[in-house]
């Protein structure tokens, strides 16, 4: 019998040898960046909720992390938590669409334009429109706003030019926009600050093509910035809180998600300088068992978050050793891992594993 | 010479106290460094008042307390003319040192680079390593007639500008009275103050300051003199 390629496959490349035979901690050949970095090399980190996961592995490794938008010297931690700074690169909040990152990019590049986005007025304060919690009680006035929004704009920028890799964690296909003016919105108006106007405030559930032409955009403009800049995307594995669309919440995060993860693996396939790194798939799919998320399963749970870093930084080959803390993790994972068993399903697809030679 | 005034604070009280003594007004001088009121080395007790850890500035409370007759330096019922809390040198090392700027209140002119901060968050970082000092100075307004002066205007700086506005604006809701001699020499609420009114360092006032400063607080009755001091000055 002549033999088919998939003979000289390794192991990780079969579904039994690379998964089904090995403990969620213990994959091999999960990832490795496409690029050499020095040691010394800078990121920055942006995009949905799950981003800060990875700005705080940076830091806690005392890796390169760029904070372009500080708080002073001997600022305690809670209040420079409180006002989101050391979130991200700067405080643009989450980050959860690439539309939004989009305006940022047009931000970042011309400052002025932060007077055009919208700011809002409750009970005497204001807010950001692109940043509603940025300030836990706003800002005193319209130029304070306008004054920080710009700050942070800059800031933004220096944070590209400053940086070897720009992180970004793709978070929703779901956003509002306003339809008079086109701006985009992190969140519906009204839900968090602001007030829904039904007149104005439209859904938009992007689709593939228009994240795919968002996203090239954000590239084009971000090698314009900084064109040594490489870009790492990650798909947030944080599911949606609540869907606009027709469907079922569970569906219409698989739809976003897909979404995202589709046209991450394509940027990464089209583009040199754009890489993609599995954490979405590590901690989301079946054969973790729903393990690494907490009991909502919506939110990840510390251990997935550590497990992904663990992977990540293993791809980066920046020398990281395995810590204690890691260890113990292991050894939690594998203990509840051993409690549960999946049934496998027939598939065709089984049939390639009579090739897996090991 | 009996004492009409106490005098409570860091260096920069030390011109309030030459100009006392310039002026022939009786006074008694607490004084540490700004990182000892920064570090809380002191603190306010409502039986006992001021106290002090050991050491130094326990040993001046203490002199002073024996001098007044009193256990509480507050009983003895003097006017206080203190500067603390201010801060202002760790304050702008620490914001100016990573390029930050201040927003004024009404939002005031755009800033082209930088970091700016705004004021909630200011407020809230002064309250945060200044906390102690607020503390003291709303306990010591309740018992005594108190005004806090702001340190001599050595430059232009905005932040240093701002900071003073949102310390001596916190002050005020404590209770306090804050008087800014720089605005009264200078007539005007940025402008700094002549070189001249300043020692070789540049940031404390010269004896000449103090006096003028104390000689402001007796023309506006916070020091009221005793008939006999006055004439015997």
């Amino acid at each position: 019998m002549t033999p088919t390629p998939y003979a000289q496959l390794a192991a990780h490349k079969f579904w039994r040898t690379g998964v089904s035979q090995r403990n969620v901690t213990e994959y091999e050949s999960f990832w490795s960046s496409k690029w050499e970095l020095p040691e010394s090399a800078q990121f920055s980190t942006y995009g949905s909720c799950f981003a800060q996961h990875i700005s705080r592995a940076l830091k806690e490794r005392k890796l390169g992390w760029v904070n372009a938008e500080e708080a002073p010297l001997r600022t305690p931690e809670a209040l420079a938590k409180a006002y989101n700074y050391s979130v991200f690169s700067s405080r643009t909040g989450n980050i959860y669409t690439v539309r939004q990152l989009l305006v940022w990019l047009v931000l970042a590049n011309d400052p002025t334009q932060c007077d055009i986005i919208e700011t809002w007025e409750q009970d005497g304060r204001f807010y950001d429109s692109l940043r509603p919690s940025i300030e836990p009680d706003g800002f005193g006035s319209q130029a304070e706003t306008l004054a920080s929004r710009a700050s942070t704009a800059r800031a933004f920028g220096q944070s590209i030019r400053a940086s070897n890799v720009f992180i970004f964690t793709l978070g929703m296909t779901e956003g509002w926009e306003n339809a008079a003016s086109g701006q985009v919105y992190p969140m519906c108006p009204g839900t968090t600050r602001g007030v829904f106007d039904a007149q104005n405030h439209v859904f938009k559930n992007y689709t593939y093509p228009e994240v795919k032409e968002d996203l090239e955009a954000a590239v084009k403009i971000l090698r314009q910035m900084n064109p040594d800049i490489k870009v790492l995307l990650t798909v947030s594995p944080v599911a949606m809180t609540a869907t606009m669309s027709e469907n079922h919440v569970l569906s219409a995060n698989s739809y976003s998600k897909s979404v995202l993860r589709s046209v991450a693996g394509d940027m990464a396939q089209a583009h040199d300088n754009v890489d993609y790194f599995p954490s979405y798939e590590l901690i989301s799919s079946a054969p973790s068992r729903g393990l690494f998320y907490d009991d909502n399963m919506r939110a990840v749970a510390r251990e997935g978050v550590d497990l992904a870093m663990e992977y990540f930084f293993k791809g980066l080959n920046l020398g990281e050793e395995v810590d204690e803390q890691i260890e113990a993790i292991h050894a939690h994972i594998d203990e509840m891992i051993k409690r549960e068993e999946a049934e496998e399903l027939a598939c065709e697809e089984m049939g390639l594993e009579a090739s897996n030679a090991s | 010479m009996q004492a009409e005034v106490l005098i409570i604070g860091d260096s920069h009280t030390d011109c309030l106290a030459w100009g006392c003594e310039r002026l022939g007004i009786g006074f008694h001088h607490i004084r540490s460094s700004g990182g000892a009121w920064y570090e809380g080395k002191y603190s306010f007790e409502p039986n006992r008042g001021l106290t002090a850890q050991p050491g130094p500035p326990r040993k001046k409370l203490t002199a002073v307390k024996q001098a007044l007759g009193h256990d509480n330096i507050f009983d003895a019922g003097l006017p206080v003319v203190a500067s603390f809390g201010f801060n202002l040198g760790m304050l702008m090392s620490a914001v100016s040192g990573v390029g930050h700027e201040i927003i004024a209140k009404d939002g005031g002119r755009r800033a082209e680079q930088g970091t700016v901060l705004s004021r909630a968050f200011t407020e809230q970082y002064v309250e945060a390593t200044n906390g102690n000092n607020f503390r003291i100075i709303k306990d010591m307004a309740e018992v005594s007639s108190l005004t806090m002066v702001v340190p001599p205007r050595a430059d232009r700086d905005t932040n240093r500008l701002q900071f003073v506005e949102l310390i001596s604006d916190r002050m005020m809701d404590l209770g306090a009275d804050v008087f800014d001699p720089s605005t009264m020499i200078t007539k005007d609420l940025v402008k700094p103050l002549d070189r001249s009114w300043l020692r070789e360092d540049g940031i404390h006032g010269r004896a000449e300051y103090g006096e003028r400063a104390i000689k402001a607080l007796v023309d506006h009755k916070v020091i009221e003199r005793k008939k006999e001091a006055a004439q015997a000055a």
